[in-house]
This record gives C-alpha cells, sequence and structure tokens, in this order.
C-alpha cells in the first residue's frame, strides 16, 4: 500500500469562520496528526487562489488524500472534488469537515468552538485515510419519452418534444385529451377562449407521426431507471410494452368537492353551483336558475376548499382571477343583474390580472369580504316571501357588520386537488408526495420541474395548482431537459452506490422493503437482492438495515464511518 | 340583520359627488382624521357602508355629522375617493331622511323642483304686497309679524319632529341605554356646541374658518334676535341700529368671502359645491345685505320711495324662513349639535360595555 500523505486545509470563510474559532492553531494542531504532510489556514479556500493552493500543493507535496474544514459539504464539495480531479487526484479521496454550520455559526464560546473544530478536522483525517477511488459511471439514453397526462401541460410537453424529432408516448387515462381546460369557456385576463386554443394543438398532437396516444390506457408497471425504462401499459384490456428514456408526469387535478362544507349546501340548494358548473352554462351561453330564470342576484364565493385547515391549507391560485372573469362575463350577459364577489384576500396575481382585478371592479361588482378560516358565509333559502331565491349571511371583515345578501345563483369558486390516483403514479414513477399528495420537484427554486429520480419530470397542476401559462412554461422547461439528456445521449449517475455482496446475502429482502427509489429487485434464480445502480441514490438506508452486513454503501463504508467516530472521540476531553 | 342594497350607491349619487368605489379600504382616511375616536370610526367605515349599501348603519351613525370637513382625508387617499365630499354627501342625505314631510328629498333632488318652490315663495310676498296697496308701514308691520311667526311655526312643526327623529333613528331604534344622568349633561356640550363650533378647532386647517364661521353664526343670530324682538327696523334706540349694523354687516360680509372661496375652489373644503351648498351662503348673503340696505334707506328716510328693497329683503327673507331653515343646509346647525351630544351618550355606553367585556372596540 503506498504511503498516506494527507494536506488539511482550514478556511476562514472571512470572518464567519475566523472569529470563533482559532484557525492558525488549529492548522498548527492539525500538522501533528499522523500522515498529515500539510496543514494551511487560508481566508477563502473556495476562491480561484484558494484552490490552486490546493491543487499546487497536491502536485508538490504529493498529496494523495485532502481534508479541507470549512462549511457545509452541500455547499463546496463539489468544487474541491473539481479541484482534486484538475490536481489528477480521484474526486472521492477528499473529506470535508463541517466548522462553519456545525461549529462556528452555532457556538458562541470561542475555546470550545475551537476544540470541536479540531475534533472534525481529526474525524475527517482519520475517515479520508480509508477512502478509495471511485470510477464515474455512464447510461445510454433511450430517445423515446414517456408522457402520463393528456391536458394542456401533457399536450405542450408532447409537440415541443416530438417538433424536436425524439419521440412520445402520451398516456391518458380518460377518453380525450384537453383536460380541465377542454371544460373552460373563456380564459382569464384576456378573455380568450379556451376551446379556440386548445383544439388546434389536440389535433397537432393527434395527426404528429412521433407522438403515440394511447387514451383510456393504465399502467400496469413501469420499471427501469434514468436513459431505459420500461412499461407494461393496458388499454381496453390489451397490454402493450413501451420502452423509453424519460419520464414526464402531467397528471393534472382534481376539483375539491364542495359537498363537504355543510355552509354552503351543495348539492342540497340546487342553485348553488360549481365554477366548472358554470363554465358550461357560460359554454352554452345560457346562464339561468333551477327556475328556468335569469338570475337578478348572483354571488360568487372564492376559497371554497382552499385556505381553511378544514379543507386544504394552500391556495388555489387561479380561483381568484377565474371568478372576476365570471364577475366580467355575467355582467356582459346580464347587464342589470346584482353582482357580489365574496373573497378572502383577492390574489389576481401575474400579467395582466390587477388591471383585470381593476378593470372589473369598475363594472358594478360588489366586493364583500369574509374570513376563510373561521367564519364561512352561510347560505340559506329564502324565506317565501323573499324577492330573492336564497340569502347568504356573512361577516364582512371591511365594513365589521354581519349582512344579509340576496341570491339567485350562487357560484362555488372550487380549489384543486390532487389527482385521486395520485399516489399509484407516483409509486409507478418514484415520485414523492407532498403531504397535500402534490407531487415534490427536486428543488424548490433551482430545479422545479425534476424530481428526485433521474429522468422523472413533473409538469403542470400535479405538481401545484397552477394556471395554464405556468403549466405550459413548466411543460415545456422539461421537454428541454428532456431534449437535454437526449442530446448527450448518455448520463452520469451516482457511484456513492450501495453493493451487495452475495455470498453474504442471505436473501430476507429487508432492503428492498426499505429502498425509497425502488432500486433493489430480488433475484429469485440466486435468491439474492440485487441493486440497480442507475436507480440507487445512494441514501445507505439498506445498508444500515441489513442483518448480515451483506451490503456496504461505497464511500459509506463501515469502516469509514467507525474510523470518522474513532477519530472524533480521539480528543482530549478539555479544550486544547 | 342589515340587508345590502347595491344600488343606494345610484340613490346617493343626487346627493355630492365621489369616487366611492375607488376606496380600497387602505385606512388613510381615518388614520389622519383628527376626529377618528375608539369605536366612531370614519370616514372609512362610511364609505364602507355606502359602497354596500347598508342604509340601516347609515342611517343610525351620526358620524358624518362629527366631521367638519378639513380635507385631510381627501388629499392623503391615495385613490382619489373623496372621503370628505362623501361625508359631506352624507350629511345631505341625512337632512333628507330626518325630514318627516319629505319635502327635503324633493329640495335637495330635484333643482326644478327647487326653482319652482322659490318662485312660489317671491310671488305670495308680492301678493300680500298687493293686497297690502304696496304701503310701507303695512308692509313693514307684516314682515316684521311674519319674522315671528314663521320661526315659531318651523320650530314646532318641522324642526322639532325632525330632531326627535335624529333621536329615534341613532338613539331609541338602536336601543341605546344610557343612565337619565348623561343625557342631562349631555346637554351642556350641545348648547356649548351649539353657540361655539369648538370642535371644529380639532382640525388644524381650520382655525381661521372656525373664526369666520364663530362670528358669522353670533352676527346671525344677534341680526335674527335684533330684528325680530328689538324691532330694529321700527327702533328709535341708537343702540339697537348700530348692533344691527354691525352683525348685518358681519352676515354679508363673511359669506361674501365664503362665496369667493366656493368660486375658487381652492380649499377641499371649498371644491365641491351641491346647490344646497349655494343656496345657502347666497341667500344668507343676500339676507344681510337687504337687512342692512333696508336700514340705511329707513335712516336716509327714502325707503318709501324704495319698497321694492324692502320686498326684495322679504322674499330672501320668506325663501330663507320657510324653504332653508327648515329643509335645506340650515338644519346641520341643530344636526351637527345633537350629534355630539348623541355621540356622546353612545360613546358612554360603549365604553361600559366594553369594560364589562360585552363589546370589543374595533380601531
Amino acid at each position: 500500500m503506498e504511503e498516506l500523505r494527507i494536506g488539511v486545509y482550514i478556511c476562514w470563510c472571512g470572518s464567519n469562520i475566523a472569529k470563533m474559532i482559532d484557525v492558525e492553531r488549529i492548522a498548527k494542531e492539525a500538522q501533528k496528526l499522523p500522515h498529515v504532510v500539510m496543514a494551511r489556514d487560508y481566508k477563502y479556500m473556495c476562491s480561484d487562489p484558494g484552490q490552486e493552493t490546493l491543487i499546487g500543493d497536491i502536485k508538490e507535496y504529493q498529496l494523495n488524500r485532502v481534508v479541507v474544514a470549512a462549511c457545509s459539504p452541500r455547499i463546496h464539495e463539489p468544487t474541491f472534488r473539481k479541484a482534486l480531479e484538475q490536481a489528477g487526484l480521484n474526486p472521492y479521496l477528499f473529506q470535508m469537515a463541517n466548522i462553519r454550520e456545525q461549529d462556528s455559526w452555532v457556538h458562541i464560546d470561542s475555546e470550545y468552538a475551537t476544540f470541536k473544530a479540531l475534533s472534525l478536522i481529526k474525524a475527517a483525517v482519520n475517515r479520508v485515510q480509508h477512502h478509495k477511488p471511485l470510477e464515474k459511471r455512464f447510461v445510454e439514453v433511450n430517445s423515446a419519452t414517456l408522457i402520463i397526462g393528456g391536458g394542456i401541460s401533457g399536450i405542450s410537453a408532447a409537440l415541443e418534444i416530438a417538433n424536436a424529432g425524439k419521440q412520445v408516448f402520451l398516456v391518458e387515462k380518460s377518453d380525450a385529451m384537453g383536460g380541465v381546460t377542454a371544460k373552460l369557456d373563456l380564459t382569464f385576463p384576456f378573455l380568450e377562449s379556451a376551446f379556440q386554443m386548445l383544439k388546434p394543438r389536440i389535433k397537432q398532437v393527434q395527426a404528429h407521426k412521433l407522438i403515440d396516444v394511447f387514451l383510456n390506457t393504465t399502467f400496469d408497471e413501469i420499471t427501469g431507471y434514468v436513459g431505459n425504462f420500461t412499461s407494461k401499459i393496458r388499454q381496453n384490456g390489451i397490454e402493450k410494452e413501451i420502452q423509453f428514456g424519460n419520464i414526464i408526469v402531467a397528471t393534472g387535478l382534481k376539483p375539491f368537492d364542495p359537498s363537504s362544507i355543510s355552509e354552503y349546501n351543495y348539492g342540497k340548494l340546487p342553485d348553488v353551483v360549481t365554477s366548472l358548473e358554470i363554465e358550461e352554462m357560460l359554454m352554452h351561453g345560457e346562464v339561468i336558475t333551477s327556475k328556468k330564470k335569469e338570475p337578478e342576484n348572483i354571488a360568487i364565493i372564492h376559497c371554497v376548499g382552499s385556505r381553511n385547515s378544514k379543507y386544504h391549507p394552500y391556495c388555489s391560485r387561479t380561483c381568484c382571477s377565474t371568478a372576476l372573469k365570471y364577475a366580467n362575463q355575467l355582467r356582459s350577459i346580464l347587464p342589470n343583474s346584482n353582482i357580489y364577489e365574496l373573497y378572502a384576500d383577492m390574489r389576481s396575481f401575474g400579467k395582466g390580472c390587477e388591471e383585470f382585478y381593476a378593470d372589473t371592479s369598475r363594472r358594478k361588482i360588489l366586493f364583500l369580504m369574509f374570513d376563510q378560516e373561521n367564519n364561512l358565509p352561510k347560505i340559506s333559502k329564502a324565506p317565501e316571501n323573499d324577492n330573492a331565491e336564497m340569502i347568504i349571511t356573512m361577516h364582512e371583515k371591511l365594513s365589521g357588520e354581519n349582512i344579509e345578501i340576496p341570491a339567485d345563483l350562487v357560484i362555488l369558486m372550487t380549489g384543486m386537488e390532487a389527482q385521486q390516483d395520485a399516489k399509484e403514479i407516483a409509486r409507478l414513477t418514484g415520485v414523492s408526495l407532498c403531504g397535500n399528495d402534490f407531487y415534490i420537484e427536486k428543488h424548490p427554486k433551482l430545479d422545479p420541474v425534476a424530481t428526485t429520480t433521474d429522468g422523472v419530470y413533473i409538469v403542470g397542476s400535479c405538481q401545484s395548482p397552477k394556471d395554464i401559462p405556468e403549466s405550459i412554461t413548466q411543460a415545456k422547461a422539461a421537454a428541454a431537459r428532456v431534449l437535454a439528456s437526449i442530446a448527450v445521449g448518455n448520463m452520469e449517475v451516482e457511484v456513492t452506490t450501495a453493493h451487495i455482496n452475495e455470498e453474504v446475502c442471505c436473501g430476507c429482502q429487508t432492503c428492498i422493503m426499505v429502498c425509497p427509489y425502488t432500486a433493489i429487485h430480488f433475484d429469485e434464480e440466486r435468491k439474492v437482492s440485487v441493486v440497480n445502480e442507475a436507480l440507487c441514490k445512494g441514501c445507505g438506508t439498506c445498508g444500515s438495515t441489513c442483518p448480515t452486513g451483506a451490503i456496504e454503501s461505497r464511500h459509506f463504508t463501515d469502516k469509514q464511518i467507525l474510523s470518522q467516530i474513532e477519530g472524533l472521540l480521539k480528543t482530549e476531553k478539555e479544550p486544547i | 340583520m342589515n340587508r345590502i342594497d347595491p344600488d343606494f350607491k345610484e340613490k346617493l349619487k343626487p346627493f355630492g359627488i365621489g369616487n366611492w368605489n375607488e376606496c380600497y379600504h387602505c385606512g388613510n382616511c381615518t388614520a389622519t382624521c383628527p376626529h377618528t375616536e375608539e369605536g366612531f370610526l370614519f370616514p372609512r367605515k362610511g364609505i364602507r357602508a355606502v359602497q354596500m349599501g347598508l342604509t340601516e348603519s347609515i342611517h343610525k351613525n351620526v358620524d358624518p355629522w362629527l366631521c367638519y370637513y378639513c380635507g385631510d382625508c381627501s388629499e392623503s387617499c391615495p385613490r382619489d375617493a373623496n372621503p370628505g365630499e362623501l361625508m359631506m354627501t352624507l350629511r345631505r342625505y341625512l337632512i333628507t331622511k330626518y325630514d318627516w314631510t319629505g319635502f327635503s328629498r324633493i329640495l335637495y333632488t330635484s333643482v326644478p323642483a327647487l326653482i319652482i318652490a322659490f318662485i312660489l315663495v317671491a310671488i305670495s310676498i308680492i301678493g300680500i304686497g298687493y293686497t297690502k296697496n304696496f304701503n310701507v308701514n303695512s308692509i313693514m308691520e307684516f314682515g316684521h309679524q311674519f319674522e315671528l311667526i314663521a320661526i315659531l311655526s318651523v320650530a314646532i312643526i318641522i324642526l322639532l319632529p325632525n330632531i326627535l327623529r335624529m333621536l329615534w333613528f341613532t338613539l331609541v331604534k338602536e336601543k341605546v341605554r344610557a343612565p337619565l344622568l348623561s343625557y342631562i349633561i349631555g346637554f351642556g356640550d350641545l348648547i356649548l356646541h351649539m353657540f361655539t363650533q369648538k370642535k371644529t378647532l380639532k382640525c388644524e386647517e381650520n382655525r381661521l374658518q372656525w373664526f369666520e364661521h364663530f362670528i358669522l353664526v353670533l352676527g346671525y343670530l344677534i341680526l335674527l334676535f335684533t330684528t325680530v324682538f328689538l324691532n330694529w327696523f321700527g327702533t328709535e334706540s341708537i343702540y339697537v341700529v348700530f348692533l344691527g349694523y354691525i352683525v348685518g354687516a358681519v352676515t354679508f360680509i363673511i359669506t361674501f368671502l365664503f362665496i369667493i372661496r366656493r368660486i375658487r375652489k381652492k380649499s377641499e373644503i371649498s371644491k365641491y359645491s351641491h346647490p344646497s351648498d349655494w343656496l345657502f351662503i347666497v341667500w344668507l348673503f343676500l339676507m344681510g345685505l337687504s337687512a342692512f340696505l333696508v336700514r340705511v334707506f329707513i335712516d336716509l328716510n327714502i325707503i318709501g320711495n324704495h319698497l321694492w328693497l324692502y320686498l326684495l329683503h322679504l322674499i330672501v327673507l320668506a325663501q330663507w324662513a320657510v324653504l332653508i331653515v327648515p329643509f335645506g343646509k340650515w338644519t346641520h346647525f341643530l344636526y351637527r349639535s345633537f350629534a355630539i351630544y348623541i355621540a356622546k351618550i353612545k360613546k358612554e355606553v360603549l365604553v361600559k360595555q366594553r369594560d364589562k367585556g360585552i363589546v370589543t372596540i374595533v380601531t
């Protein structure tokens, strides 16, 4: 075995670390540790001169292990790994000690903080001695793409990919494309027809040579990993197999069912309708009550099922502007009617929407504010002698008064919820769900279309409530990501994966149950578990559960972790 | 329960100009208003009540009468919703609401009706002059008696019932229960305000205006007293004649200033003039001026040859006494004073209820 030559670098992080930790003293102490050839402190290790120092030292002192004590590895581990690579050293022969987030930022006693920093460095030095070089791995990417859901998001993504000359399989569980958009009359804020916008795009999809549309189709299974997925789909009872390299999930939304809100009496009072029901009336150009009369008083209630801890805590984002759209349309159809908007907070954000709100409010619409959490309006049947069919009672927040509103037609602005089969699709594709059953993106800000499963993207309202332009934006972003991976042709996959020693494996399959990425399957012939390294994220869950110790997580081997702990405990109990 | 009336805004339109729908309830007006107090929130709440057409709460509230139109609210309004003018509009509306005859409503909302009423009164006076053969002495004697009779009958038949109606809407119907003593003590404030308008001083912009208004009220009341009870036009007393001249001059000079201000429209208070505002100051001006000139003509001993002047004075006086005083803006003299009385009682009750934890006062 070659001689171990370790370099230790202590970063000041400006004053972030240096103001609490005596970096110079630590550097001196580190120099005394076994196998440490070089120990330095530097103002900003992540800066170009910092990295150059590191690279220079590796070459000059023939370092073969490097420890950097600085910030969180989440921030700069990739930076230093790259530096090692540049110096001709395998990037995994590196260990980071987090002396900022876990030390200088959270402690107030400089002596103890310095002591802790040294302990963390000793742990890292002990661990890095057992690091092994790991090689990068790549997989080929199948250029076909599976899109689940034929709504506006799915259609947009399909066209984008197919127009770039790549094969698309568009799977839709219902018998028609268009999703919720197909049920809308006009769109906000420019009052354009949804149908006129959607119809030509559906036609394009149907006519496209590179798009195979599967209506009335469900999934039996999806297997494989990024670049190489296989799925068994079932259309009208007939099973078929398709192969593809990426998946775009665009399963959309389900409208909230308001019958659970007792205050609104939906289903009991015939003239209390949902937003999709009024869309249908508007599409037919006739808004009438159950008694076939033109409504004189129309109330539009916002936040139905949204922003209320009893139903859904989140905002459905599109209802406010949609409600304004109804007010506009109804004002034009029924110029003499009284229109009331019962709102909680007006959230008409987005391009053109605030202006839309301002314009609408000048069209003789009365806005009344209620408390959507504690005090919902109540709809009841009006007494016989009343002019109106229904009476809404509510506490109006801006006036502080309890008021009574006459109504002949009430429109409930029902919010969006996750699809009923959201869990099923999540299981098939390996996507995670948030508490409200919407799919979770890889990063809420930096990566809002990818998921933690490589090659699987989420677009449209299945991720969170969205309007049409937002859904299309996300769809096209996902399409670009898919096309980029196809263009490269292969993909780098995780190297710090789990590895099963088949001679030790007893075939208990505990690892299969705990794997969050469905990356392990059971080999029936040899009676052992097998890791699909393209799917494995190296989380280590299987390794720690395995009763026989057959599973080793690369870069997190037992030896590495134990030696790190040993190093941590080596330090004297008292501050230096 | 308060039923909303979305058409109320339309009903209010004849009473004033306002973009009340523009208001988005930022509350700047309430914050700048020097008269904002716990439990009495204006002008924002007034605007909200108008937007929603909460007629019941508009009728039961005296808030508009507690505003002296300094205009701070309108100046600070980011949406140009004109809260100051809204309070003025509501005052005009409430005058017609308190009036049991309904005549006030007609005069406030219809200019043709207003002109016809004024012409009819003028014709009646000329008719009476005709029956007296246009004899100076008998017409002046009639004029003197008319004043007294008009004051008494207007007070008893119109003003008193209207005040009672105001009390009914704001206290009785609202079931405000205060100890008897508060009702009695409150009267002190009522009288004090009636003759001093001292609450106006809370509005910093209005200091000069308060002074002008104060001496105008004083001048007007003394003029009334001098002509009716000291028989200014018939007296021989040099003191009474002199006093009459002074208060007559005060009346028409101050009103002249007010008229100029309304023409120039420089301050918020004089920007928007409803016909009722014009009638009020122009007639007060004409009354002061004509009374002044009549006495000058008497002293120059030429009134006999210029009976037209006295007839003109009498016409102005009659129009004032039977139209503007009972049905027009004159009533603000009473309603403002009573509003302070009512507000004080209401607030006492409110504070007591709050201390007992029955209500919370929202500010």
